[in-house]
């Protein structure tokens, strides 16, 4: 079996893999979770995440970093995302302790888990190329669980999408308006009629917000499967999407219940300030 | 970590990249997201090494995480990948397969039946080693793989067949 696998993958590229990276990065981590284990003081409400996740912050550093223009955060309505003043380990604690705080407030008693890793509470990681910070968290409250992923980056060209042979979108495309949106039907493989909604509205800081959702319509109570957020400041973006197709493949499961965020919830997070990285 | 510990280290990620890389691409079918999923791993593994070094079987620990970071890597939105899925239970091509098509069957598996086959088949790994991995029973793994190896029949069936 091997041998036909090998066989058929053939000769593969050269790596792009960077192991000085790879161990820097390693060392990075290890750095901040250490220090995060040590911090001496925490908001009760950032202790979960915090205590847990391997991307804490320097006790040296302010939980709260102060942002340089606070254009949002005053509710101008100037749609532009507040600059912080931060190093990138300083984001992606900032990150993920408001998405860890959002999703605490609106989901009393829910259990997050970092997706990657299994490990509780929420971790958000930065990557290049382009510029971003994401994350992937497990929601489980009750008997369902859903997962809620997080892409923020700073504002400018739209990225360009790119999709390989292999035909797995490696960029997404960004949407700012449902005029962009394709609004035709999908069919499941189960048979099911997928539908596609979409909203437009102007945030409170006078950001756009875009969102976009997959309905079963033949399903029974007609649930929504899965939501992106697309939020489009002057100088930042931010994309938040929930789905609950975490057991699809398992038997005994369902993929068919609604998701544990309303729309409205939804948009409140991906719409928060504090999960921008602005330019 | 100390210097010694990462010379290990780098010695063993130079051992096996290759390993991974392959793996990587069996899960994803593109060779950038493979890449990126291995650099995920090693510098989880990174994290864990001393960990991980006391882990009854190194490789497999280390594939479990490759794994993991692949069902994780599919789940994000901008994957593009269905929110409802399943597959035909039974794929029967009646001649065997080309490359291309291999493939694409491997790739119309659910995620956690494709983990299946390529940790069994392709990493070696045991029942047990593969339940505990993707935090199944080993039932499941036996019957999920044997659902893969149907949808696969051809050269994996026969291969499959022989072996028992």
């Amino acid at each position: 079996m091997r041998d036909i696998l090998d066989e058929a993958i053939g000769a593969p590229p050269a790596s792009t893999v960077d192991i000085d990276r790879v161990v820097a990065a390693g060392r990075r981590r290890t750095r901040l979770r250490r220090l995060a284990m040590a911090s001496p003081v925490v908001p009760a409400v950032a202790a979960v995440a915090l205590a847990v996740t391997t991307l804490g912050g320097s006790p040296a550093a302010p939980t709260n970093p102060i942002p340089l223009q606070p254009g949002a955060a005053t509710g101008a309505a100037s749609g532009a995302a507040p600059v912080y003043d931060e190093t990138p380990e300083q984001t992606q604690e900032r990150l993920a302790t408001a998405l860890a705080d959002a999703l605490t407030a609106a989901l009393p008693g829910v259990t997050l888990t970092d997706a990657p890793s299994g490990d509780p509470g929420v971790v958000v990681t930065m990557y290049d190329d382009p510029l971003r910070y994401e994350g992937s968290v497990i929601l489980a409250a009750d008997s369902d669980e859903n997962q809620l992923s997080i892409r923020s980056l700073p504002g400018g060209p739209e990225p360009t999408p790119t999709t390989p042979a292999s035909g797995q979108a490696v960029w997404t495309q960004w949407y700012d308006s449902c005029a962009d949106v394709p609004s035709a039907d999908e069919e499941s493989p189960e048979g099911y009629t997928l539908t596609t909604e979409c909203d437009e509205s102007l945030g409170a800081d006078g950001q756009t917000i875009v969102v976009v959702s997959t309905v079963c319509d033949d399903c029974p109570g007609q649930p929504t499967l899965r939501r992106d957020v697309y939020v489009t400041w002057t100088n930042a973006r931010v994309l938040v999407a929930i789905t609950n197709a975490l057991k699809s493949d398992q038997p005994g499961t369902t993929s068919l219940a609604e998701l544990l965020l309303t729309k409205e919830q939804l948009v409140a997070i991906a719409s928060d300030p504090q999960l921008t990285v602005a330019a | 970590m100390k210097a010694h510990e990462e010379a290990e280290f780098r010695q063993y990620v130079a051992a096996r990249m290759d390993r991974l890389r392959r793996t990587a691409f069996l899960y994803c079918r593109d060779w950038h997201t493979a890449d990126d999923l291995v650099s995920t791993t090693l510098v989880k593994l990174y994290e864990h090494w001393r960990r991980a070094q006391q882990a009854e079987n190194l490789d497999a620990y280390v594939h479990g995480i490759l794994a993991h970071a692949w069902l994780d890597e599919r789940r994000k939105p901008w994957r593009r990948e269905q929110t409802v899925e399943d597959v035909p239970e039974h794929v029967q091509p009646t001649t065997p397969l080309p490359d291309g098509d291999l493939f694409a069957l491997l790739a119309s598996l659910p995620p956690r039946r494709r983990a299946c086959l390529v940790l069994r088949f392709y990493c070696d790994l045991s029942v047990e080693q593969t339940a505990e991995i993707l935090g199944v029973s080993t039932g499941t793994v036996k019957s999920q793989t044997a659902r893969a190896l149907e949808a696969l029949r051809g050269p994996a069936a026969e291969l499959y067949d022989r072996s028992n």
